[in-house]
């Protein structure tokens, strides 16, 4: 079986690049057929490794990545459509599918062993929605990426800037839903709210950075600049820690 | 006076103390995952942050960083309040809209929330890791004790020697094992109840809770059944728990809603989510940059 999951792994890492190739030079159509038989095979691994684990798919990095690449996919296919303003933004998403996949490349393409709680409702909630969150900030640094961009060149599109705000204060949303559904956890665990431990402080430093990246001061070019910046980091950041808190368990 | 509340208020002010918060926590990262530091963080759960400021245990550098991350977080709590009362002042000669009123809601929310997390680390009690085989009971405080009356395990006990983490969920059947907990203090009488993993009983706030359950002891102690898996308990008091999770979902729903009421394309809207954002913390000279 985990022959299947790395070949198909490596499939949909080829559609997901042609997609990106196909973008950048223009071939759109293509590129959306590309997109969306590489949704098809992500789709079917993932449902491929939640029968194999009988759990779903939010553990370990190879299968939490890989339903994140999903859900980004699916926000780049069905918000960003060529027709609309939105579509320059496309670019930068493939190119983070692409990148997410990448991360995995070193890491088992196998499901996360299972643990005896991973059937608990709460626990797939605070995994579940750090997915989700992740996914979302990952599309709205896209969004900022452009915007950045654009105001090198002297444009400015206050759209982007709009729809990346969403999807960052969207993130902020489901991270702080996981954070409740993991003090729930916690408190049924432990009978406790906090612990002072490697996994609550990076919890904290990511609520701040989220905090922080929504509460930028703007109004100068340089101060609107930092703020573009700040928030296209946002998705960097948050991968980062996952990839940090993945290899560390 | 004036300019004082203006730069307390302010986004910049905000910003600073919120980066200066990241690299506190960044701090507290290395320091728990340093082998010195984790123990020290052990004891930080073991018992209420209140009690442990107290003993004298040699986590010097632990307790001035702890201090420390009160000390900043009291300031962006004085930067919300600061900035609060603006508002309010505002709301009050009606020059806000609703989605600035429920931001700020959000933001007041969002302060209790800290508050109690704060509030989890000093009030009330807790007394982690109170290891317990069947028929042992422990004294905690004025009067209240806790015991364990029978433990049902229905797997083979060897597996808990590779300790709970390791262990083979095909062979552990966590929602089936439980203990019969007994609890007793003056004017409540005798609470019996069985608790499993996550799967605590409170009484009048009191909750204890089956952390994990421990191989059987090599050699019988006392009479105890030494077949038996021993439990590790977790008797906990948090006055304010209910308060807090209230305060922690209204502030989710807060953020969803006023999410909704501007999700709308600037297009649409006359005043942009970024500039409302920052009408909560207007500072001009921060417009400045």
């Amino acid at each position: 079986m985990p022959q299947y999951f790395t070949i198909t792994y490596f499939l949909i890492f080829l559609l997901y690049s042609a997609a990106l190739v196909c973008e950048i030079s223009k071939k759109v159509k293509t590129a959306s057929v590309f997109l969306l038989i590489g949704l098809v095979f992500t789709f079917a691994l993932l449902v491929l490794v939640t029968i194999t684990s009988r759990q779903l798919p939010f553990f370990n990095l190879f299968e939490s990545f890989l339903m994140t690449v999903f859900i980004l996919g699916g926000l780049g296919a069905f918000c960003t459509r060529p027709t609309q303003n939105f579509a320059a933004v496309r670019v930068w998403v493939w190119m983070e599918m692409v990148i997410i996949l990448g991360v995995i490349l070193p890491f088992p393409k196998e499901p996360s062993s299972y643990a005896f709680n991973h059937d608990y409702l709460f626990v797939n909630i605070f995994h579940g929605m750090r997915i989700v969150s992740l996914a979302s900030i990952i599309f709205s640094s896209a969004h900022f990426f452009q915007s950045f961009i654009d105001q090198k060149n002297g444009a400015y599109r206050p759209e982007f800037v709009h729809r990346g705000r969403n999807f960052l204060a969207l993130s902020t949303l489901c991270f702080l839903i996981s954070e409740y559904a993991g003090i729930i956890w916690c408190q049924k665990g432990w009978g406790d709210v906090w612990m002072w431990g490697t996994n609550f402080f990076q919890s904290a430093v990511i609520i701040l950075w989220l905090m922080l990246a929504l509460h930028l001061p703007s109004g100068s070019r340089r101060t609107d600049m930092v703020k573009v910046i700040i928030r296209s980091m946002s998705g960097l950041v948050l991968l980062t820690l996952f990839v940090i808190r993945g290899i560390l368990g | 006076m004036k300019k004082i509340s203006e730069r307390l208020s302010s986004l910049n002010t905000a910003t600073w103390t919120i980066v200066v918060l990241i690299l506190w926590f960044f701090g507290g990262m290395f320091l728990a995952s340093s082998k010195v530091y984790s123990k020290g963080f052990n004891l930080m759960n073991a018992t209420l942050v209140r009690e442990w400021l107290n003993t004298n245990n040699e986590c010097t550098l632990l307790k001035g960083w702890f201090v420390g991350l009160c000390l900043v977080m009291a300031f962006l709590g004085l930067n919300l309040v600061v900035c609060s009362w603006t508002k309010m002042l505002k709301i009050l000669r009606g020059r806000f809209t609703n989605s600035r009123f429920l931001l700020l809601v959000v933001h007041i929310f969002f302060g209790l929330v800290a508050l109690g997390h704060f509030g989890s680390f000093m009030l009330g009690f807790r007394y982690d890791n109170l290891r317990l085989l069947e028929g042992q009971t422990v004294k905690l405080r004025e009067g209240l004790e806790v015991g364990v009356r029978k433990i049902n395990f229905i797997d083979d006990p060897r597996i808990l020697t590779k300790g709970m983490r390791k262990i083979d969920p095909r062979k552990f059947h966590y929602k089936s094992n439980c203990a019969e907990v007994v609890l007793r203090r003056e004017g409540w009488g005798v609470i019996q109840k069985d608790i499993g993993i996550l799967s605590p009983f409170t009484f009048q706030g009191t909750q204890v809770s089956l952390k994990e359950f421990t191989p059987p002891p090599e050699q019988a102690n006392n009479g105890v059944n030494q077949q038996k898996p021993g439990v590790v308990l977790v008797v906990s008091n948090y006055p304010f728990k209910d308060v807090f999770m209230a305060v922690y979902l209204l502030m989710i729903i807060g953020i969803a809603i006023h999410l909704t009421m501007t999700w709308r394309s600037p297009s649409n809207t006359s005043v942009s989510p970024d500039d409302q954002n920052e009408a909560l913390n207007v500072d001009h000279d921060d417009k400045k940059g």
